[in-house]
């Protein structure tokens, strides 16, 4: 499975956990996922804002435009109550999947060949 | 960026915000690169260039904003599937259930009105709400109009009557309503209000129908039949139209629906007129929804030009 596919299944799970730490804009979660990730996840913008707006379509999330003391108008995202939820269950989810995961995989590595 | 708006092909409120958005996104990234060390131009060409493809984006915000899920569709279709049961059940002439119907109808839409939530179901039940209203304004241009000429026919009659002063008072009200109901929505985009007031036309020509031969000539709607299914069909056609409308996506698509389906429902209206199938009625019911489908769109431009003019309408 590519980096792309395994994203694709989990990019509302990383975007709500950002967003739990405190609001952000757009580009400032491209640049906090590639940063706490060391690079490995890279959002292209043509993935991150249609799943911004859908999950707030879906009430997970709530974007607001904000002035910055710099004078810009930037649209900062909220996690809602929903999302919270959402995300406990993910979370949940996810502890027992890479639980799993590692319990297989840990007993049977491949040694690259030559 | 005019590019890319011109291909999401969504609402132009929602197109709009996505827009400013990715304009901000463009400016940040822009800027960064610059203290990065390269030129502005340099920049802010790279910054275009890692946006991605444009029809891709389009298309990912077009599966978001285009398309409505079977819940919103349930709920869109829901009032017009009443009203084909009021109809069947032949109970459109009950005035307490029409009432209830009414009532739920506007009570669902002023909350959903308050809360600020445009959810794509919400516009059929707004059409209703703004239906009540609407009729109520076109019975008193009649009743004024036919009470003027009865005064010098029969000096007895009509203008006096208690239901018709109290029409005439509701008057200036139900046009602020409907006025700035429409407004609002015509702000957010002009072919949600077109398709919103799909029944108008058909509840405008019943509700005549009714107030001309029950007030004036006594004679009780039972005429039509234990069960109305020409009517009914008519309101099946609309939810119809609705589940059609809410799954496409692309908004030409949209236009078009709405064009044909507004003749067919315009035909089919004014054939199931109690007077039979006659050419005039046929040409004022597509009248009807020519002026329902394009009015809508010039009160967009006008708004447009004032933006324009005078900054944002807010």
């Amino acid at each position: 499975m590519s980096q792309q596919e395994m994203l694709k299944g989990n990019t509302e799970t990383l975007l709500l956990s950002l967003l739990l730490l405190e609001p952000m804009y757009g580009y400032q979660i491209v640049k906090e996922i590639n940063s706490r990730s060391s690079g490995y996840f890279d959002f292209k913008e043509g993935t991150l804002y249609p799943a911004l707006h859908r999950m707030e379509r879906e009430g997970l999330i709530e974007g607001r435009w904000q002035n910055t003391p710099g004078g810009m108008r930037r649209r900062y995202y909220y996690i809602t109550l929903k999302g919270r939820f959402v995300l406990s269950d993910r979370q949940a989810e996810w502890q027992r999947f890479s639980r799993a995961m590692n319990s297989v995989i840990a007993r049977s590595s491949v040694q690259p060949e030559g | 960026m005019a590019a890319l708006k011109e291909r999401l092909g969504i609402g132009p409120a929602e197109a709009q915000e996505v827009i400013n958005e990715l304009e901000c996104h463009l400016l940040d990234k822009a800027s960064d690169l610059e203290s990065q060390g390269l030129r502005q131009d340099e920049a802010r060409a790279l910054a275009v260039e890692h946006m991605g493809d444009p029809e891709e984006l389009s298309r990912r915000m077009r599966l978001v904003y285009g398309y409505a899920g079977w819940r919103d569709i349930l709920l869109a279709i829901a009032p017009h599937l009443m009203m084909a049961s009021i109809f069947l059940a032949n109970m459109c002439c009950n005035y307490l259930v029409m009432a209830l119907f009414l009532g739920v109808i506007i009570c669902v839409s002023w909350m959903n009105w308050r809360r600020g939530n445009s959810s794509k179901w919400s516009y059929s039940w707004l059409g209703y709400a703004m239906a009540a209203p609407a009729v109520s304004l076109l019975i008193t241009v009649h009743a004024v109009g036919y009470g003027a000429w009865s005064l010098v026919d029969q000096p007895d009659m009509l203008i006096f009557d208690p239901k018709v002063i109290l029409l005439i008072g509701c008057a200036p009200f139900a046009m602020y309503y409907v006025l700035k109901v429409a407004h609002e929505m015509v702000k957010k985009d002009w072919m949600w209000v077109s398709f919103a007031t799909l029944p108008l036309p058909i509840f405008g020509s019943w509700a005549l129908f009714v107030h001309s031969y029950e007030i004036y000539r006594g004679v009780h709607l039972e005429m039509l039949g234990p069960k109305d299914y020409s009517h009914m069909a008519i309101f099946v056609t609309m939810a119809l139209m609705t589940v059609l409308y809410l799954k496409l996506g692309r908004r030409i698509y949209k236009a078009t629906l709405l064009a044909l389906g507004a003749a067919a429902l315009g035909i089919m209206a004014s054939i199931n007129l109690p007077a039979g199938f006659q050419l005039p009625n046929v040409v004022m019911m597509l009248v009807a929804y020519a002026a329902l489908f394009t009015v809508p769109v010039l009160w967009k431009t006008v708004i447009n030009r004032q933006q324009l003019v005078q900054g944002p309408v807010v």
